[in-house]
């Protein structure tokens, strides 16, 4: 524990490097997910083809691999960002396909006939999207989205390797010079990785009885 | 502890596989960009060679065959072209070297790849008869393993694009210096140049590709490794000898723990080569394409 | 056409030709978005007949190969410890007795909870000699994998309906024999198209065993790219090798989900945990 108290600065800079990182990939990841969803239940074709193949290919792709397109390969293509930009970036793509998944299954679980009264009454697609099926299908869509952000929060740790000095970064950079605490850092960290975990799920738990109600 | 050493195996035999189509001779070959501008280094091999009874070296001799453990990813150091699994570098010509005066010739050579974490083990288990690997001795090491030579020594310094304005540690404040994450090199940024930020990647490929699109300013770690990366940039990448940490890392060949007639005779062969001029032709055909003239090689510390 | 068009109706005269409309305007986006990406490449001389000229030799293949071999053999190894550890800890989470379904879950919870790269950086620097790369790789992958599969298991068991539990317990069977032969057989429908989309996510997973210098596929790539300087035509073949592979395992999943599910009324399904 003193071990642990006398790196404590390193360490949660470290988390709340990996924090804001996660915070700002859940933003854009929700949102763009969102719309991917739409436009993969959209009349035109090829938004739903753009949709499809958006998803198919990014949840198919391993994480690293995604890094290293925004790291090095676009960089070859004349543009240059933050380390940090760079994860949020490659953390909200990757994680926009999921999160689409997720919506677009919430979708499918609204009841027909909220859409096609949502209809009667003369509403058009976006209409109904915006206010009749999307608030519907998001709070079904509550729990695999929790999911999914705790899946992104650990995935978070792949930005240690391209420049972010978040957590898992943290572990290999102490253990360079403390190699002999290993258990220490290991139990340590992975604690801080778990209390994190917990608490995304307790915040998602607490929405969706929020929902329920509303 | 069984299962790893069937993994060991394993990797070995496919590593071997992969590296059959080694040639005899270093010709020239367009993808390795160390080849072809110098004069190759030829060495003699020593046809009749006698070594005492028993010594490692006559075992060696006998088997007509040596496995030497190198990097595979490091140019101009241990470097393997994927195309046709061909290794070059100086740990590699070093390797030719220490060859030929067994009496081997290079196609007698098994080059296994030796990452940093597992070259104590491949000593330890026989895995590899010696390591080449930009191997730098320290005294934790020793108490695993023996070290013959150091063959090289090199300091901590930088590697920047051809037209940056950078060319002293005075020119890094606020300019981000890359190095491989978790390791000294990494650490020696922030404590010694702070003024710098530092980033750090997986590795230190990745560090120079990032300085090649302009993401980071310098790349730092031992000299020798940059110079390898600046001779294969032709002429995009600048070596920067600043000595940010002046620490010297001295290269050794790893051998079996307490094998002091073989170290003994593998540091003879080592002074040799300094003496003969084949060490410095085994440099500038390598490490020397970077632009920097071949140094006065270390003495080798008998121990 | 699509299992959402209830969200819209047949589209009549008008409709159709505002989303034919739509669909020409988009299409031309799209096509316009990648034709820029491609000029983009082209202008950054990212098709120049030498930086994909590597990819021509069949021994840069070779070595392509071979890292992908040893991601399919990490991959192979987990996915195959996983299911047993899963099964175990599964089957403890079943368990008559409260102790053992309280050690199951918090094991469970506390693996699903670490994330694999930690995992993977503390088995290293635990075990360097002992466990070495692949090993670090794989026990990482089991041990997340199997905490995942464990509830993918019992959900399995316990979606399958109350009737046949009670039943088989009426006609005298044992708790192991309505486990093996009534239980488990007929969750197994609902679990095997999950198990193979795990087998997805453990594919994607080995790539973060190059932070323990694991040599999978990516640092294969890394070797390429280190020598020919080629960052993006590399990138590029090593992307299509991994979206090949993993929508081929995809498509067998549902392959297998659509075939196990047609003759008889579908169990309630199990959601896989679209992690890592």
């Amino acid at each position: 524990m003193g071990f642990l108290w006398d790196n404590h600065t390193v360490i949660l800079d470290a988390f709340g490097e990996g924090l804001i990182l996660s915070g700002w990939a859940a933003l854009f990841a929700l949102v763009v997910g969102t719309l991917l969803a739409v436009m993969r239940v959209s009349p035109v074709p090829p938004l739903r083809w753009a949709g499809t193949a958006y998803v198919s290919v990014l949840r198919n792709t391993p994480l690293v691999l995604c890094f290293m397109v925004f790291t090095s390969a676009i960089p070859h293509l004349g543009f240059t960002a933050e380390p940090l930009t760079w994860a949020i970036w490659a953390l909200s793509a990757y994680t926009a396909a999921f999160v689409c998944e997720a919506v677009r299954a919430g979708i499918k679980s609204v009841p027909r006939g909220q859409a096609e009264a949502a209809r009667a009454i003369g509403m058009t697609f976006g209409q109904s999207m915006r206010l009749v099926i999307l608030p519907q299908a998001l709070r079904a869509a509550v729990p695999p989205l929790g999911n999914t952000m705790i899946a992104m929060w650990k995935n978070s740790t792949v930005a240690a390797g391209f420049g972010v000095a978040e957590g898992a970064g943290a572990l290999h950079d102490l253990l360079n010079d403390h190699a002999d605490k290993i258990w220490t850092l290991f139990i340590g960290i992975a604690v801080g990785y778990m209390v994190v975990v917990f608490a995304i799920s307790a915040v998602f738990r607490l929405i969706e009885r929020t929902w329920r109600y509303a | 502890m069984t299962m790893r050493t069937k993994h060991i195996a394993a990797m070995t035999v496919s590593a071997v596989l992969g590296a059959a189509a080694l040639s005899a001779c270093s010709s020239a070959k367009k993808a390795d960009g160390s080849d072809g501008k110098g004069p190759a280094p030829s060495v003699t091999v020593a046809t009749s060679a006698s070594f005492p009874a028993g010594s490692t070296m006559e075992k060696l001799n006998k088997a007509g065959k040596i496995t030497i453990g190198i990097k595979i990813d490091q140019p101009g150091i241990g470097l393997k072209d994927p195309a046709g699994g061909k290794y070059t570098g100086f740990d590699v010509e070093i390797g030719k070297i220490i060859a030929a005066d067994l009496g081997l010739k290079p196609d007698q050579i098994n080059f296994v790849e030796a990452v940093s974490a597992n070259r104590e083990t491949f000593i330890q288990n026989g895995t590899v008869d010696i390591v080449i690997a930009s191997y730098s001795i320290t005294d934790t090491r020793k108490q695993k393993v023996s070290f013959a030579g150091p063959y090289l020594e090199t300091d901590q310094d930088l590697l920047v694009a051809k037209d940056s304005k950078i060319a002293a540690l005075g020119d890094l404040a606020g300019k981000k210096v890359c190095s491989a994450k978790g390791s000294t090199s990494f650490k020696n940024i922030q404590t010694n140049i702070p003024q710098a930020t530092a980033v750090g990647l997986d590795t230190y490929s990745q560090c120079v590709d990032q300085l090649g699109t302009g993401q980071v300013d310098a790349v730092t770690t031992d000299g020798a490794i940059l110079q390898g990366y600046a001779a294969k940039s032709s002429g995009q990448l600048k070596y920067l000898p600043v000595s940010v940490n002046p620490e010297k890392q001295k290269y050794g060949i790893g051998l079996g723990k307490d094998d002091a007639a073989f170290r003994g005779w593998l540091d003879d062969q080592l002074t040799k080569a300094y003496g003969d001029g084949t060490w410095a032709q085994a440099y500038n055909a390598t490490l020397g394409q970077a632009g920097t003239a071949a140094p006065t090689p270390p003495a080798v510390e008998k121990y | 056409m699509n299992d959402t068009d209830f969200l819209y109706d047949a589209p009549g005269p008008r409709t159709r030709r505002r989303i034919l409309a739509a669909s020409v305007l988009t299409g031309l986006a799209l096509i316009a978005s990648v034709v820029w990406i491609v000029l983009r490449l082209n202008d950054r001389g990212q098709f120049a007949a030498e930086l994909w000229q590597p990819f021509r030799d069949p021994s840069v293949w070779t070595t392509i190969l071979q890292g992908l071999g040893n991601t399919l053999k990490a991959a192979a190894l987990a996915i195959v410890f996983a299911i047993a550890l899963g099964a175990l800890l599964a089957a403890g989470r079943l368990s008559d007795h409260k102790p053992v379904r309280w050690v199951a879950n918090v094991v469970v919870e506390v693996f699903r909870a670490i994330p694999l790269l930690i995992m993977m950086i503390g088995l290293f620097a635990a075990f360097p000699e002992s466990l070495g790369p692949l090993w670090s790789v794989v026990i990482a992958l089991t041990v997340y994998n199997g905490s995942l599969l464990s509830e993918v298991f019992r959900a399995g068991v316990n979606g399958v309906p109350a009737g046949q539990r009670e039943a088989a317990f009426a006609l005298g069977l044992r708790k192991t024999q309505v486990m093996t032969l009534i239980l488990l057989p007929q969750a197994i429908r609902t679990m095997l198209p999950v198990i193979i989309s795990q087998c997805v996510v453990t594919l994607k997973d080995t790539a973060l065993g190059r932070i323990v210098t694991y040599q999978e596929l990516l640092l294969a790539g890394g070797t390429i790219e280190v020598t020919y300087q080629d960052y993006v035509p590399t990138t590029i073949v090593l992307a299509a090798i991994y979206v090949s592979l993993n929508m081929s395992v995809s498509g067998l999943a549902q392959l297998v989900q659509r075939w196990l599910s047609r003759p008889r009324k579908p169990v309630p399904a199990v959601a896989a945990e679209s992690a890592a």
